[in-house]
């Protein structure tokens, strides 16, 4: 029924449902992967290069003398960097993620009767569907190594194991060829072995969403990149850099190289085929509008296509307009991402 | 003054690893979440283990930290924090790059100490292991200053919770924490030294009679430098050697802190005020309240006590803040 009284609460916000830990790199050779525990961690090195001005100029500084004198001016820059040694030809990425009930739950609301109406329509979808599509959709991203974002381009081989932790032992383990499972689609995979592998990953991390249990995975993936070749930890931001300073930083945990938990998250949720242009595009993360922040374009538009996240949440719940299910399952998994969504009042 | 309320456990959650944890404790001040934040995970804590039917009361809490990482890059002088390291986010929804809220957040790995009563604990102490396992997984799903628990990388045996048990007469309890703290080490805790303000305080009004105790604050936070005149005789005044000395010497590691909040306004019914977060909570403006404190490592503490906050409420004077009833020893000249 509805309300014609009820409005979007002015507060509102949402955890992360699925909390990823960061990833910490390792270095070892790829047939002694079994052993990987004993692996050294990769560090990250400071380096001074001399580099050229090479960047596109502005119409008017086209003076030619002025030119010459830029371009022929060295560009000097410090930059962080990280390889894998020379005797080892494998990258060991590890991280946890934490799968936590309570989908659709607000951690703050300050309207109670759309919190009540929040929660029956989470449940209305629950009942129908399960969280059965979205978990296999995160199991997917598992499996294929995505998270491992540059570093699993031009990979010789990736390998991932996942390990359902209890009490800090590894209670059940699944072992994927990364490759095999292309990053475009979620197509059930033709080889039956790691089609069932994915199924039963995928309950487990329904049943973590669904709050019947709570799941900690541990997740090790190995990538043979090359002895010596660089790997790609993540940069981080620094606003007010002085002049001088290192013009690249990478992150690191305790001096091993590391990827943000954030950028995990990220990949993990890469599930959304479900807006207009995913035929050319591929999957993209779950986001309110659909940003992708490569392509500096947002494929969910509030005006253009009214399916961005904002749009269909409101008129599920505040005027019972039910989407349709594949977008019901991208409302959800935004739901799942969290975030803030309060109305500005 | 209130005093540690009584308890006679300490439930121990050892080796949590903190990840992205708020690293600015108040407007003032950054580097470890604020005290505060600890007691709200606490009664967060406690709120959940009742939900789940379990009968401990969570009296106090005290924090052993083993290792920090502060997501900052250093500045131009040492110990400055130079510039927080910021998270990119999503772009908006026309394609443009969304303006940066900016955060300081830190990597933790603590030791959480809760001094807990209840009948349950009372019971057999196998039972008491049982609960403090259960503890530690409704804190495995909860936010701690924001910032996520996720496993440490240290054995499974040493992040084991456990409950230590201070019965028997003063020696015993004693005793007890004494072998207690010595699991705790490496690491430091934070306790409180109000008395410090007091002290400087007076230091400064023999210099200058209009000092506040917020110039006596503010000189705590930092270091001060002293030049002295050279000493012994010089031919040549102009090039004397000026001696500097600094006023942190055998002083230990001094930090300010936020304590709690002061209240701006009355405490306003709940409802009353719009875009509250909460509209079931009575609803009240307030300030940071700040004050000094001591990292001291866990091997130093000679009570439980001197580690536990506790909350400290006078909503009649409007003061919310939190307390430590860390004593600093006499000192002894022994030359």
């Amino acid at each position: 029924m509805a309300n014609e009284s009820l409005k979007t609460a002015s507060v509102l916000a949402f955890e992360r449902k699925l909390d990823p830990s960061d990833a910490l790199f390792f270095a070892g050779a790829w047939s002694e992967r079994g052993a990987s525990a004993n692996w050294k961690p990769i560090v990250i090195n400071e380096k001074s290069v001399r580099g050229t001005i090479s960047n596109r100029l502005k119409a008017g500084q086209q003076d030619p003398a002025k030119l010459d004198a830029a371009i022929e001016n060295p560009n000097l820059q410090t930059v962080d960097v990280a390889a894998l040694p020379a005797d080892a030809d494998t990258l060991k990425i590890s991280f946890t993620l934490r799968v936590l009930g309570g989908t659709g739950s607000p951690s703050a609301c300050n309207g109670a009767d759309y919190r009540l109406k929040l929660l029956a329509t989470v449940k209305s979808y629950v009942d129908a569907n399960g969280f059965g599509e979205l978990a296999r959709r995160y199991a997917r991203n598992l499996a294929n190594g995505r998270f491992l974002w540059r570093n699993r381009i031009g990979t010789e081989a990736a390998e991932v194991r996942i390990a359902h932790l209890v009490d800090g032992a590894a209670k059940s383990e699944w072992t994927f060829d990364a490759l095999a499972l292309p990053l475009r689609g979620f197509d059930t995979p033709t080889d039956a072995k790691i089609a069932a592998g994915l199924t039963e990953l995928a309950t487990l991390i329904g049943e973590g969403l669904a709050g019947k249990q709570h799941v900690l995975l541990r997740i090790t993936a190995f990538a043979r990149i090359g002895a010596g070749q660089e790997v790609f930890p993540s940069q981080e931001l620094i606003l007010d850099r002085s002049r001088g300073d290192k013009s690249k930083t990478l992150y690191q945990v305790n001096g091993i190289a590391g990827i943000h938990s954030q950028k995990l998250g990220n990949a993990i949720r890469t599930i959304d085929t479900w807006y207009q242009e995913s035929d050319e595009n591929g999957p993209i993360a779950v986001e309110p509008y659909g940003s992708v922040t490569t392509q500096g374009k947002a494929y969910r538009q509030p005006r253009g296509t009214k399916d961005d996240f904002y749009t269909l949440l409101d008129g599920w719940v505040l005027k019972d307009k039910t989407p349709e299910i594949d977008q019901q399952h991208f409302v959800i998994a935004t739901l799942i991402r969290g975030g803030v969504f309060g109305e500005a009042g | 003054m209130s005093e540690c309320p009584h308890f006679d456990h300490l439930l121990v959650i050892p080796r949590l690893r903190v990840q992205n944890a708020n690293a600015i404790s108040s407007p003032q001040t950054h580097g470890f979440p604020s005290m505060t934040a600890f007691l709200g995970a606490m009664w967060a804590l406690e709120r959940r283990t009742h939900e789940a039917g379990m009968d401990i009361q969570f009296n106090a809490v005290g924090v052993v930290c083993h290792a920090h990482q502060e997501q900052s890059s250093p500045g131009q002088y040492r110990n400055d924090a130079g510039a927080f390291h910021q998270t990119r986010n999503p772009i908006e929804r026309d394609g443009s790059v969304a303006g940066i809220v900016q955060e300081g957040r830190i990597h933790l790995d603590l030791t959480l100490i809760f001094a807990v009563q209840g009948n349950a604990l009372d019971a057999a102490t196998d039972r008491g292991q049982l609960l403090a396992k259960q503890v530690r997984g409704h804190l495995d799903v909860m936010r701690i200053a924001g910032g996520s628990v996720v496993p440490a990388n240290v054995s499974a045996h040493r992040q084991m919770p456990y409950v230590v048990a201070l019965s028997g007469d003063e020696k015993g309890r004693n005793a007890k924490f004494q072998s207690a703290k010595l699991r705790w080490l490496p690491g430091s805790a934070l306790v409180a030294r109000d008395d410090l303000i007091a002290q400087r305080h007076q230091q400064l009004q023999t210099e200058n009679s209009g000092s506040s105790r917020l110039d006596a604050w503010l000189s705590l936070s930092r270091i001060n430098w002293h030049g002295d005149t050279a000493p012994g005789e010089s031919k040549d005044a102009e090039r004397r050697t000026v001696g500097w000395t600094h006023d942190r010497k055998g002083a230990g590691w001094i930090v300010p802190i936020p304590v709690g909040y002061g209240a701006l306004s009355d405490v306003l019914d709940a409802d009353m005020v719009a875009n509250a977060r909460d509209a079931e909570t009575p609803f009240c403006f307030v300030e940071s309240l700040y004050s000094m404190g001591e990292w001291l490592g866990a091997h130093r503490l000679q009570s439980p006590q001197q580690m536990l906050w506790y909350a400290d409420s006078q909503p009649e004077n409007g003061l919310y803040r939190c307390r430590n009833d860390y004593a600093p020893p006499a000192q002894y000249d022994f030359d």
